[in-house]
């Protein structure tokens, strides 16, 4: 059945966009159709929470505008998972996914133990949250970094492929993992290399959630399993966002 | 790509395999380019309630799946929702996708909402099925498994009394013990679980659609990318020069 997904990258950078679209829409299938947008406005990676905060509501108006616009599903772009709960409690039946989610939830079924390979230790510790709120903190084998900020992962592809070539053979030699998965939206294009070299399935991002997405609006067409509406993902009534005048763009 | 997949129903009796067949093709559950096939064991227990019957169809599961492989399937589903063997399954096979019902279900409904109940026939089968939850990484999402006392030759056998039976526990779990998402806990409980979805307003998830739709999923990451079982560690296959050598394929022969 067809669909569309709009590939959401929450921040004030067009930079990546056109690598990245070429990639997803590369990946899905032929009635599928991807586009991607990205932020306006607001810092250029999303290392910080600061820089998150800053963002969200951006992102969220995009959310809501992708639903309002007919896409069948969005991917908020950073393995963070920025606002992804925030984002499927604010739409009505729109499926929202995100890579760090996606890539677990592949992980999980590949192998015992995954590793996830970061840029920055500054970003663990909110990844590990996350990896224990999604319930894999058995399947969790380590994180390694390779100490190379958000900004600068695609600025010398050489550097960044050795520096991760070193963490996976960590990661899989030492720690145990027999999965790993790269643990940012702008680790696109390392994963097939490493996986060809080390022999474990290297889960990539950008694939994955868009892979994700496809296979949760295929359910949601077929069997109408849709994110569930009571409890956790509520939506705010309109009548009160109304009232407040925060709906306006 | 046009995918094959197996569906196993690892019990000796083939009395609902047709039943099954039809109802994954009614609800459309592959894509239009999956062939799926539907077949049972051919010998051994009616149902797989007791651990006893499990470690008794055990080896001719691994077996037919070992078999499906050699056969050409991309990949197969263990249509039981204890998920037997479902990991010695894929240590056995060297490229074909093994997908079974609870972890398809519970991985599709952790993303549905944030928590899930499971509908099963018997408190007996709880304890299992939670261990199994846990060791899938859901145990933190479990809002309750709700039983509705039925065995699993009654789920078709008397449709009227399943159909109350999980009205009644849906209703339990949505209202009184805060279950966002719903699991069918069970692969005889095909052909409910629209009604009650439509009823409550919960997505109810039927494992044996579920399972389908996961394999189908994990076949294309595989072709895509290559994203097949890591075969270092735990899910290292057993060498196929030493399975030869042994015999153990004719020894333990159905």
């Amino acid at each position: 059945m067809a669909s569309r997904i709009l590939w959401i990258t929450p921040v004030g950078t067009d930079k990546y966009d056109q690598a990245r679209l070429e990639i997803l829409r590369g990946a899905v299938s032929e009635d599928t159709r991807v586009d991607l947008v990205s932020l306006k406005r607001g810092p250029h990676h999303l290392e910080y929470r600061y820089y998150q905060a800053l963002v969200m509501m951006d992102l969220l108006r995009l959310i809501r505008k992708a639903e309002r616009d007919g896409y069948d599903a969005a991917v908020i772009g950073c393995f963070y998972d920025t606002g992804l709960h925030t984002a499927r409690e604010v739409t009505q039946s729109l499926v929202v996914t995100a890579p760090g989610e996606a890539t677990m939830h592949i992980a999980s079924v590949l192998g015992h133990k995954f590793s996830i390979i970061v840029g920055r230790k500054k970003w663990i510790p909110q990844l590990r949250d996350n990896v224990l709120a999604y319930g894999f903190a058995s399947k969790l084998a380590s994180f390694r970094s390779v100490e190379i900020g958000a900004e600068a992962l695609q600025e010398d592809p050489a550097e960044t492929m050795n520096r991760l070539r070193e963490a996976a053979k960590q990661a899989v030699h030492t720690d145990g993992a027999e999965v790993l998965i790269l643990g940012c939206s702008r680790l696109y294009g390392f994963g097939r290399d490493l996986q060809d070299e080390l022999a474990v399935p290297v889960i990539d991002p950008v694939l994955a959630s868009v892979k994700h997405a496809e296979f949760l609006v295929a359910l949601k067409q077929r069997f109408g399993w849709g994110h569930s509406k009571i409890c956790s993902y509520e939506a705010p009534p309109q009548s009160e966002l109304r009232s407040w005048g925060i709906e306006e763009d | 790509m046009a995918k094959q997949i197996l569906y196993v129903e690892p019990v000796g009796s083939d009395r609902l395999t047709s039943e099954i067949a039809r109802y994954i093709e009614h609800e459309r559950a592959g894509s239009a380019d999956t062939h799926i096939d539907v077949v049972c064991l051919g010998r051994g227990p009616r149902n797989l309630e007791y651990r006893y019957y499990q470690a008794a169809a055990q080896v001719d599961a691994l077996h037919r799946l070992k078999r499906a492989e050699r056969e050409g399937y991309d990949a197969a589903v263990i249509g039981c929702y204890y998920d037997p063997w479902l990991e010695d399954a894929r240590e056995l096979v060297r490229s074909m996708v093994v997908v079974a019902p609870a972890e398809a279900s519970m991985h599709v409904a952790a993303t549905l909402g944030r928590s899930f109940s499971v509908l099963v026939g018997r408190e007996k089968w709880v304890p299992q099925m939670y261990d199994h939850a846990v060791h899938c990484g859901f145990g933190a999402q479990i809002a309750s498994f709700e039983t509705i006392g039925a065995r699993p030759a009654d789920l078709q056998g008397n449709r009227q009394a399943t159909e109350k039976g999980l009205m009644a526990a849906a209703k339990r779990a949505v209202k009184e013990k805060g279950a966002e998402v719903l699991i069918l806990g069970g692969t005889l409980k095909f052909g409910f679980y629209r009604q009650l979805q439509d009823a409550l307003g919960v997505p109810v998830i039927d494992s044996v659609l579920a399972s389908i739709r996961h394999a189908e999923f994990l076949v294309d990451l595989q072709r895509s990318h290559g994203w097949a079982v890591s075969r270092i560690c735990g899910l290292e296959s057993p060498p196929s020069d030493e399975i030869s050598r042994w015999g153990l394929e004719e020894q333990y022969a159905t």
